[in-house]
């Protein structure tokens, strides 16, 4: 049966227990982006609605 | 985080996708992350580029879980993440290629390496020295030669993950391997 030697070099170093802390913090920070940028979609969206309904009522007069 | 031990990967995927759960997150990150930072780190050389690639590849695995279509392992998408973000970290900053194989192809040996005979030239080299010229190849070949021999990735996969035509890919792999015998039979006259 061949070997592949490639399959055998993976290196095997710990990872830096700092490393878990700051993608959790960034990925909390990026959800809180999301969420704020969701918010104000929403309400653009609303005040867009509005605006087009204000411009029609006006058109009515 | 114990809790999270019991769930499987797809319910951790949808706890983060609906729920917002980042706990849940954190449980993926722990399968995931030695296999992950020791790929970059093969890749890079450099324990602190390999933390900062492997803390950006999570926030983006974050940021396109939604779009995980169960086509294939997630482990294989996380790592099609991960090979991507480090090709685009070579293109960008410019650290292609340390030696012109090209020309050592052409120096040293006319031989081209098919797929079918690679394996059985490489199965005579020694692991560490193997690991020697894979650090002194063109970081674009190594990370091809990663994935297709040390992930099984095929074709096709790869053609997906590196916005790359099948006749680039196959023509890349086809000079990776070559580079890699030759460097190594120039070094240590294998």
């Amino acid at each position: 049966m061949k070997t592949n030697p490639i399959k055998k070099i993976i290196s095997k170093e710990a990872v830096p227990e700092t490393l878990k802390p700051k993608v959790l913090s960034s990925v909390k920070k990026v959800q809180l982006l999301m969420d704020l940028s969701d918010l104000f979609a929403f309400k653009s969206k609303e005040a867009f609605q509005d605006l087009l309904n204000f411009k029609k009522k006006d058109q009515k007069k | 985080m114990k809790k999270y031990s019991r769930y499987s990967i797809d319910q951790l995927i949808d706890l983060v996708i609906q729920n917002k759960d980042t706990n849940a997150f954190g449980a993926i990150y722990d399968i995931y992350i030695d296999t992950v930072y020791n790929k970059v780190l093969s890749m890079v050389q450099s324990k602190e580029i390999a933390e900062d690639l492997t803390h950006d590849i999570f926030i983006k695995i974050y940021l396109n879980l939604k779009k995980f279509q169960h086509k294939s392992k997630f482990s294989t998408w996380i790592y099609a993440i991960t090979y991507n973000y480090c090709h685009d970290y070579f293109r960008k900053k410019n650290k292609y290629p340390v030696v012109n194989f090209d020309t050592i192809s052409e120096k040293i040996n006319e031989t081209t390496y098919a797929e079918e005979d690679f394996i059985d030239n490489i199965e005579q080299i020694k692991i560490e020295q193997l690991k020697v010229c894979l650090n002194q190849i063109a970081s674009e070949e190594k990370i091809l030669l990663l994935m297709k021999y040390q992930d099984n990735i095929s074709i096709r996969d790869i053609m997906k993950i590196l916005s790359l035509k099948e006749s680039a890919v196959k023509m890349r792999l086809k000079r990776a391997r070559e580079a890699i015998i030759n460097i190594c039979n120039k070094k240590f006259n294998n």
